[in-house]
């Protein structure tokens, strides 16, 4: 090549278009005087086209497994949109929202079946008879141990409820802990917790689903939900009482 | 992003398409992709563009098969070799463009993925470096190698292909 030759990966890029305008012309007045390279550049232009036409022959209707599992991995990755709202998502939505006390209402629809897990999970925490004595010290240290969360069953008593069952179970999300609580009046409040590997802060959000209250929030790695069949405030003062049992529990305590 | 998920596993298809050269190991190939994006789905971070992250799934997936999905090709290949003289004249340019694909799959995986990602989804180069975890610099070469190879690999094939720089 002469002086005024492009470099080997200036011709790619003029194949690709990855050059800007002048770049283009300098190598189309290069190679109108040297014949063998142009020639090089239409065996590498007619390869391009070749293996582009080849690939449009797969352009057919996808298998029934690649449409399933599209759909599968559709919803685990909203679902994870959902659950790590970006903090500038969350100041806007609040703010679009209008967003003046603790919650937000959002129309979760996209989250349906994690959703109706937990949903389901208490419906049938409210409706199942419970032996008190499932809730150990030992039992919760398992189970808060298997879904790798500091073994503290939060304490709301001054809300007159009282944990009278713990179980964990799978979720699409991971092992879940479900702890339900009781009131006087018979009235069932499940609290259900989730740790995520990464840790975030996610604001509380209120949803309803099925006649249920959801309000769910993280805290550093620590994914909380508070479901039951009561009004929105109830659920929030329970929320905040939750919430300030977690502070209080020492480093020592963990 | 996740609103293009249907367009963007279109893509995948058609890169595995290409990579394996027959329906059958793409369907497999882009199965076994999606099924690792599912068990993976904790690790994308929203925001983030999805095309890379499933064409590096892909692209890793492939890495680790390739040596199944040669062997599962090779019937067909011996088969198209074997018989191409039979085609009819008309074809020509046809049987150019299969022995394009044919010798495509002579080049080193990284290679082909190189020119895959730039001729069939059309990605930048900043993007196909991307998807490969590599350098962009990096990217150019294997495009510059692999481009260069294939000529003189379809050149061997097809004489008329390369009188012209001979």
């Amino acid at each position: 090549m002469n002086e005024d030759a492009p470099l080997e990966f200036e011709l790619h890029g003029y194949i690709d278009g990855a050059l800007d305008d002048e770049a283009m012309a300098r190598i189309e007045r290069y190679l109108e005087t040297q014949p063998q390279t142009a020639a090089k550049v239409r065996d590498y232009l007619q390869q391009k086209a070749e293996i582009r036409g080849f690939a449009r022959t797969a352009e057919t209707e996808a298998s029934p497994g690649i449409e399933a599992l599209e759909r599968q991995l559709g919803r685990r990755l909203k679902r994870q949109t959902l659950f790590r709202w970006p903090r500038v998502a969350v100041v806007a939505l609040l703010l679009a929202a209008g967003w003046l006390g603790h919650a937000l209402y959002l129309p979760l629809a996209e989250d349906q079946e994690f959703t109706e897990g937990i949903v389901q999970a208490h419906i049938l925490a409210s409706t199942m008879p419970f032996d008190a004595a499932t809730v150990t010290p030992e039992r919760v240290a398992t189970l808060f141990s298997r879904i790798g969360e500091r073994p503290h069953v939060p304490n709301l008593d001054a809300l007159g409820l009282q944990p009278i069952a713990a179980q964990v179970f799978p979720s699409d999300e991971g092992l879940m802990l479900h702890v339900a609580y009781r009131d006087a009046s018979d009235t069932v409040v499940s609290l259900f917790v989730l740790h995520d590997e990464d840790s975030a802060e996610v604001r509380r959000h209120v949803l309803h689903r099925n006649g249920v209250t959801l309000v769910y929030w993280q805290h550093d790695h620590s994914r909380y939900t508070i479901a039951g069949s009561v009004a929105d405030q109830e659920l929030s003062a329970i929320a905040d009482q939750l919430e300030a049992t977690e502070q209080a529990v020492s480093p020592q305590q963990l | 992003m996740i609103d293009d998920l249907h367009a963007h596993i279109v893509s995948l298809r058609r890169y595995a398409y290409v990579l394996c050269r027959n329906g059958t190991d793409a369907d497999d190939l882009v199965q076994e992709t999606l099924l690792k994006a599912i068990a993976a789905a904790d690790s994308y971070r929203p925001g983030r563009d999805l095309r890379p992250w499933l064409f590096s799934i892909l692209h890793n997936t492939f890495l680790s098969h390739r040596r199944q999905f040669a062997k599962r090709a090779r019937a067909s290949t011996f088969l198209d070799t074997a018989f191409k003289d039979t085609s009819p004249p008309d074809q020509e340019h046809h049987v150019d463009a299969q022995n394009t694909i044919r010798m495509l799959s002579r080049l080193t995986p990284d290679q082909q993925a190189a020119l895959i990602l730039i001729a069939v989804e059309g990605l930048s180069y900043e993007e196909a470096a991307d998807v490969l975890g590599i350098p962009v610099g990096t990217l150019m070469s294997r495009l510059a190698r692999g481009r260069e190879q294939l000529r003189r690999l379809v050149g061997d094939g097809c004489p008329n292909r390369l009188k012209a720089v001979r």
